[in-house]
């Protein structure tokens, strides 16, 4: 139920595209592709290049592996960030540990969870895109819940002073990043 | 021999690959990079003189544009230009057999390791690393990684044939320290995977006379790099890579921690960011290389439908780790070096993951045809076939046309107007463009023995006491910037990209378009024009100094 109510809030704050509608840039592009065929295909450059199924098949897959970017949430897109978004870091990446151990976990313990958390979000995001104000927040709970799993498993007592020296230091880092 | 179904299927698959890494060699990709041309034009050197560009007799690292890169594709690229001629093909050739000879030897790899479920799964795994674009696109040019990750397989091989024969140790670590000379990542690479082995077979039975055997001969294959070892030449492509520079100006945006915390918070934050990037779907999947010489339009190294038996593989990884701890341990070595390199997501450096990721992908693969078999076949059969037109349409349809610019398209036309006109001095603009000499002496087959004359370096070759400098004067071509208060005086002409000469500038200093070298997409790549330094001192009524040595008549 939360799930589906964080999906709506968050279809409800995606600025929308349209999955077939490009751009006089992409049309160009477009245009460019369909004179690199041999003439003997252009019925096949036509399926390939023009067809809205391809465009949509193609925007989709370009939001669905945002979605699954991993620096998106820790880093920020950083190496890659993405150009016209507002990046920023949504986990801590001193967490990344425990959230690779809490996923498998989650993958391995509670299959049907984890299918219910992911695959709502992560249907929307695809069909609707990443453009979200505060970014793609109904992931967050499951992420959120993969990390408290991987710490569980792996944070033993004595680490958690450490951890949580890391933690500040880190935000220290990400501040200073955002205010300069 | 007898062709059992097996051996049948291997056919087809080797088949499919050499057709698909041979086929249009010569002209796809559409041009020719500089870093191929170094390779072929040194290679060239060696075969006729013994010597490289700068005329160093038999380098162990070539100097090139102070590089040093490792040696070993341009040596071995001698035979096939012996055989074939300098050609675009001779260079690209052993890149395109490592490719083909690199999948026979995932197919003896993927046999003796013996983790599958169903016997499909191996063939499958061959397939996918056969078709996958990642292996197709760095076998179709002249790469050195390439061929070290021939290298690489074989070793891995060797090394596992040793846990049954230990003989097989001593030419496991003989081929390690050939690849050392293979490619830059290997010399890292090669070292530590022999620290593992010795390591592990230390304590293994019948053993010992082995090891030493293999670590002498391993030593003696490396002593022309040790001895190496503490010039300039031994570390300097990899210095320049590292992002020393970030961190230091990275760390000083930092409030309130000491230096050396920032600093170190920012090396934590670049490799981990940069090792995670190794390891996103979005990049593996989905994103190409940025840089555009080294992908694809709209593909990356890895189909997008992999994913899904790549997460699933890695799930098998994860709860069989003892298992495969090795895999991981290698997995996180060959992520580790490139992510110690400024690029965000370089398929060049991490090449030697491509093996890994589809072993995890057949693994995958793997567990679903063992639970879903029809299913899974299905889906695999009919992946593969719209993976197959993914392929086609962004190698040998989009790549052709759209990167035929960033891959040194049009020199060769350049070359051929310099050979129709000797008597013409043209002048190559480099202000905005990657070294031309070397693609220009490779098109114009320029004799090396000349050429070393020209490119003679001072004090030790490898101690960087000569740098490498972009202005080159051979044959009638001079590679320099253009000087426009003396150029248009002289009778020459002067060639560069679509921005150093506009209309307005032809029309004031009298130039006459002579050449005109368009990409595939129609943009102007170059541009000739002669000079009239009459006209233009006619024009000017003398007023110019340099018209003082003007005939008018």
């Amino acid at each position: 139920m939360f799930i589906i109510v964080l999906c709506f809030t968050q279809l409800n704050f995606t600025n929308k595209l349209d999955l077939t509608t490009i751009s006089n840039d992409q049309k160009r592009v477009q245009d460019m592709r369909l004179a690199a065929y041999p003439p003997r295909l252009l019925h096949v450059a036509y399926l390939l290049e023009v067809k809205h199924i391809s465009v949509a098949l193609t925007r989709m897959q370009s939001n669905f592996f945002e979605a699954l970017d991993i620096n998106l949430y820790f880093f920020a897109s950083y190496p890659r960030a993405r150009v016209g978004f507002q990046e920023f870091e949504k986990f801590p990446y001193v967490l990344l540990p425990f959230f690779v151990v809490g996923i498998f976990d989650l993958l391995q313990k509670r299959k049907a969870l984890l299918t219910i958390a992911i695959l709502p979000p992560l249907a929307i995001i695809t069909l609707y895109g990443t453009n979200v104000s505060g970014s793609i927040f109904a992931l967050f709970p499951v992420m959120a819940y993969a990390i408290y799993l991987g710490l569980t498993k792996i944070a033993k007592k004595p680490l958690i002073p450490v951890l949580f020296v890391l933690c500040v230091l880190v935000l220290i880092q990400v501040i200073s990043y955002e205010i300069y | 021999m007898k062709f059992t179904k097996e051996k049948t299927v291997l056919a087809v698959i080797l088949l499919l690959a050499t057709s698909v890494r041979f086929w249009r060699l010569s002209s796809i990709p559409n041009g020719f990079y500089i870093d191929e041309a170094a390779i072929g034009y040194n290679a060239y050197s060696l075969l006729l003189t013994g010597r490289d560009e700068w005329g160093k007799f038999l380098p162990i690292f070539l100097k090139s544009f102070d590089a040093y890169s490792s040696p070993l594709y341009a040596y071995l690229t001698t035979v096939p230009i012996k055989l074939f001629g300098l050609s675009i093909f001779s260079v690209r050739v052993l890149s395109a057999f490592s490719g083909v000879a690199s999948v026979y030897v995932f197919y003896l790899l993927l046999k003796s390791i013996k983790v599958f479920k169903s016997k499909l799964s191996a063939y499958i795994g061959v397939f996918l690393f056969a078709m996958s674009p990642w292996s197709i696109f760095f076998s179709r040019g002249a790469y050195e990684a390439n061929l070290a990750l021939l290298l690489l397989l074989v070793s891995a091989l060797l090394l596992i044939r040793a846990t049954r024969d230990r003989s097989f140790l001593v030419l496991a670590f003989f081929v390690l320290g050939v690849s050392a000379y293979a490619y830059q990542a290997e010399r890292l690479l090669s070292a530590v995977i022999v620290l593992g082995t010795n390591i592990y077979f230390a304590t293994k039975p019948n053993s010992k006379k082995y090891l030493v055997w293999a670590n002498i001969l391993y030593f003696l294959v490396l002593t022309p790099q040790i001895s190496l070892l503490f010039t300039k030449s031994f570390a300097s492509r990899a210095s320049g890579l590292f992002y020393s520079d970030l961190i230091v100006s990275e760390s000083q945006k930092i409030m309130y921690l000491p230096s050396h915390v920032s600093k170190v918070l920012v090396l934590v934050r670049e490799f981990l960011s940069r090792f995670m990037s190794y390891i996103s779907p979005k990049n593996i999947f989905f994103s190409p290389d940025p840089d555009l010489q080294r992908s694809l339009p709209e593909l990356s190294v890895l189909f997008p439908w992999m994913v899904i038996p790549f997460g699933y593989g890695l799930h098998v990884v994860y709860k069989n780790y003892n298992k495969y701890v090795l895999l991981s341990l290698l997995g996180a070595l060959f992520i580790s070096i490139p992510a110690l390199t400024r690029d965000p997501f370089s398929t060049l450096r991490s090449l030697q993951l491509l093996p890994i990721y589809i072993f995890i992908i057949t693994l995958g693969v793997d567990r679903l045809l063992s639970q879903k078999y029809k299913l899974t076949f299905l889906f695999v059969v009919v992946v593969l076939a719209l993976s197959t037109i993914s392929l086609c349409r962004s190698y040998f349809v989009l790549f052709r046309v759209e990167r035929a610019e960033v891959w040194g398209y049009g020199y060769d036309q350049v070359a051929s107007f310099a050979l129709e006109n000797p008597d013409r001095h043209i002048v190559i603009d480099t202000s905005r463009i990657k070294p031309p000499y070397i693609l220009l002496t490779f098109y114009m087959k320029y004799p090396p023995a000349e050429f070393q004359r020209l490119n003679q370096y001072s004090g030790n070759y490898y101690g960087l006491d000569t740098k490498f400098d972009n202005t080159y004067e051979f044959a009638n071509i001079e590679t320099r910037t253009i000087n426009w208060e003396e150029d248009i005086y002289v009778h020459q002409v002067l060639l560069g990209d679509a921005l150093s000469t506009s209309v307005d500038q032809a029309a004031e200093h009298s130039l006459t378009k002579v050449l005109e070298v368009v990409s595939p997409t129609n943009k102007i790549l170059f541009v000739g024009f002669e000079t009239d330094p009459s006209s233009k001192c006619m024009a000017i009524n003398f007023q110019n100094p340099h018209c003082a040595s003007i005939d008018v008549r």
